[in-house]
């Protein structure tokens, strides 16, 4: 995969120089796309090993650590590199692909889509692979988060990158002098890492669930951003509806074969919400200087059913046999943030993560919770050369995770270091 | 009953007449164009400005209620030459306003019409925060004036072809004050003709070119970089019997090294406005050329 990267950068670089070379009587480079590319790179220090990281858990909540390509293993890491193209199709689509190489992931295409630029009335129309815009973390790519990592709900209930798929996305803008933005999005829904959401059909033992009619996976949001002088306000709201069939597995301890997982117990439901409000405040101060305050908060309902392996006494665990059951849970949690950018190049922040005690009920019946709260405190400081060169450093106290079915809280310490170059991308608000 | 429609049709006749009337949803990028289109347009225009005065116009915080107000355009004017990009084509994006998207008809970039100058010949970010298409801050000069104008008002034509005649007739009486003004202002900057100046970030080029004065140095080692106690350094090793007439800080950079280098060097400095209502006494596009060559020129 790594080679494909280098052979494609390398035909993309020739391509550009041989259309450069003057002698060349049909020059095409006025019609090169505006390309980016982006590299990140980190410096990690934590108190937990890194097999032992693997096998992290929140339990109801996160059954394995994220897909991410931020990485969090012991040392000097190469995170990825992302190459962003975009331009122009013709007068009515502008088209962007956003492409990620990261070590142990490959080559992923994060985002491939065109935007409208024909409708009338404010309506806007997206179409291709593309990050939802619901919530107010879900849409950022990993270059522009405010910390090293996405927040814990975020892992929990959406993935580390987000919700994101193949699909549609239909917007309209009032004509007020304010901003008033509702948005809906149709997903075909079926992922190869699900976390909530997934329309695919499963076998647990001896239980077939069917996949779903797709597309299966729909959104609606409300933004709207107000400002009072130097105050500004955004405010969101969103919900997601969708199948969830999801099979969790649990690994084997102590085996040598990590991959070896053993599917543990299934879930399959039909009409699962997950909703969110999130509110942004932030306060300019001068040309330089801000101070911002953001929260989000996330919930999801999965009302459907719940597969357990039902040992039958013998050794071989192929006999068993799936025993199905009436599942009811919500999961909630939420992240606070405050930043102050208190110089041109400096920017310092402080974030705490929160997650509720979930409601499970099996068979009508509650599910006893542990007394643990769940929360994670994270700080951070950057230092920004230019706009296009960053360092960061964050402190991370994580009293989220759980190993071995017991609470053990993990510090980390992280240097990043991110990189732009190419086109001037934007500065998000 | 008779009143109530009496009522009726003269509450629809005045309300149609209002319709018919209603001015022109202009946004512009920066306040120095919404003082220009304020000239021209007059009550026929609704001008919306992104960016204050006070802010680094190439640092302009996308506040998502902008959105709002492109969504509404009529017409969106530009400084250009890429003073923008940080900010406005996201803005753009989300707005959906087929009029003033790029490549549109009603997204007027001003730079076209005037001619840029310090277009660099290789074009790296590790000379700092180069324009390609040249010095964006070319309004600062107030022979650029005319031509910005000429541009507003073509513009505001496009629109309402039918208001041909008024926008003609203000831009021409806006032109003829300056003209008068412009007189003054080449006198003042007669006074300083041929001196040598130093600046913080690349702003006064075009101002410096009027008054055929050289910029000796920048504060700033490379555009965009804050300078360093070093560079402070050479340069006032660089200055030391020079005769530079001045150094020029500005509304939204730190004015520490500004007045470190004053102090150090033995030149005057002078804090000038970059933009239209950067400081309180510089309230449109006239008295902000009688504070920068007012200023300059003491």
């Amino acid at each position: 995969m790594k080679r494909i990267f280098v052979v494609l950068l390398i035909l993309l670089v020739s391509g550009i120089l041989y259309a450069q070379s003057n002698d060349n009587p049909f020059i095409q480079n006025k019609f090169n796309p505006d390309m980016s590319l982006i590299a990140d790179f980190a410096f990690v220090s934590s108190d937990i090993r890194d097999e032992s990281r693997e096998r992290l858990e929140i339990p109801e909540f996160m059954h394995h650590m994220p897909h991410s390509h931020m990485n969090k293993n012991r040392g000097i890491t190469f995170n990825y590199l992302e190459l962003a193209l975009s331009a122009p199709v013709d007068p009515y689509f502008d088209l962007v692909a956003i492409s990620t190489y990261a070590p142990g992931h490959g080559i992923e295409i994060e985002e491939v889509y065109a935007d409208t630029k024909f409708l009338p009335y404010g309506f806007g129309l997206r179409l291709g692979l593309f990050k939802s815009d619901i919530g107010r973390q879900n849409s950022k790519h990993a270059h522009i988060w405010d910390f090293y990592d996405s927040p814990v709900i975020y892992d929990s209930l959406l993935g580390t990158e987000g919700l994101s798929g193949a699909g549609f996305r239909l917007t309209y803008t009032f004509p007020v002098d304010f901003l008033l933005q509702l948005g809906t999005e149709v997903f075909q829904g079926s992922t190869d890492e699900p976390v909530s959401f997934n329309a695919d059909g499963f076998t647990f033992l001896d239980k077939t669930i069917e996949p779903a009619s797709k597309p299966a996976l729909f959104t609606g949001y409300i933004k709207t951003s107000f400002d009072f002088g130097d105050h500004i306000f955004l405010l969101g709201s969103s919900v997601i509806y969708g199948q969830s069939n999801l099979v969790h597995s649990h690994h084997h301890h102590g085996e040598e074969e990590a991959e070896e997982s053993h599917p543990d117990h299934a879930v399959s439901a039909s009409g699962t919400i997950l909703y969110g409000f999130d509110l942004t405040y932030k306060y300019i101060v001068d040309a330089y200087r801000y101070l911002s305050f953001e929260g989000e908060y996330l919930s999801r309902i999965i009302d459907g059913n719940l597969y357990l392996a039902n040992d039958n006494g013998t050794a071989d665990e192929s006999d068993d046999v799936a025993l199905e059951k009436k599942l009811y849970k919500t999961n909630s949690g939420l992240y606070v943030q405050t930043l102050f950018k208190f110089d041109k190049r400096w920017r310092t922040g402080i974030r705490l993560d929160y997650l509720f005690e979930p409601d499970i009920r099996i068979d009508e019946q509650s599910l006893e919770q542990e007394d643990e709260k769940l929360y994670k405190l994270s700080c951070m400081l950057e230092y920004y050369f230019t706009e296009f060169s960053r360092l960061r450093f964050q402190y991370n106290y994580d009293h989220t995770k759980y190993f071995e079915e017991r609470m053990l809280p993990v510090q980390e310490f992280i240097l990043s270091l991110n990189f732009a170059v190419g086109s001037h991308g934007a500065h998000s608000f | 009953m008779k009143n109530i429609l009496l009522t009726v049709l003269l509450t629809l006749f005045i309300s149609s007449v209002l319709l018919a009337e209603e001015p022109i949803k202009v946004v512009v990028t920066y306040p120095y164009l919404e003082s220009i289109v304020k000239e021209i347009g007059k009550e026929k225009v609704d001008v919306s400005t992104l960016a204050k005065g006070t802010e680094d116009p190439h640092f302009v915080v996308p506040k998502p209620s902008l959105i709002g107000r492109l969504r509404q355009a009529d017409i969106l004017f530009i400084n250009g030459a890429s003073l923008e990009i940080g900010f406005l084509p996201p803005l753009l994006k989300q707005a959906n306003n087929t009029k003033i998207n790029p490549g549109a008809d009603y997204l007027i970039d001003l730079s076209k019409r005037v001619e840029l100058i310090d277009k660099p010949e290789n074009v790296s970010r590790s000379e700092g925060d180069v324009h390609p298409e040249g010095n964006p801050h070319y309004y600062l000069s107030y022979n650029n004036l005319p031509k910005i104008a000429e541009g507003i008002r073509d513009g505001l034509i496009k629109v309402r072809p039918g208001s041909k005649e008024f926008f003609e007739k203000n831009c021409s009486s806006f032109l003829k004050r300056y003209e008068e003004k412009k007189e003054k202002w080449d006198s003042l900057l007669g006074k300083i003709n041929g001196c040598k100046l130093i600046q913080y970030h690349r702003l006064f080029n075009y101002v410096a070119k009027d008054a055929k004065c050289t910029i000796f140095a920048e504060i700033e080692p490379k555009p965009g970089i804050p300078p360093t106690a070093k560079h402070l350094e050479e340069i006032i090793k660089k200055a030391n019997g020079q005769s530079v007439l001045k150094i020029i800080g500005d509304d939204y950079h730190e004015t520490k090294s500004v007045k470190r280098l004053s102090e150090e060097a033995k030149i005057p400095y002078v804090i000038l406005p970059h933009d239209v209502k950067s400081f309180d006494e510089v309230k449109d596009i006239f008295s902000l050329y009688d504070t920068v060559v007012g200023r300059l020129s003491e």
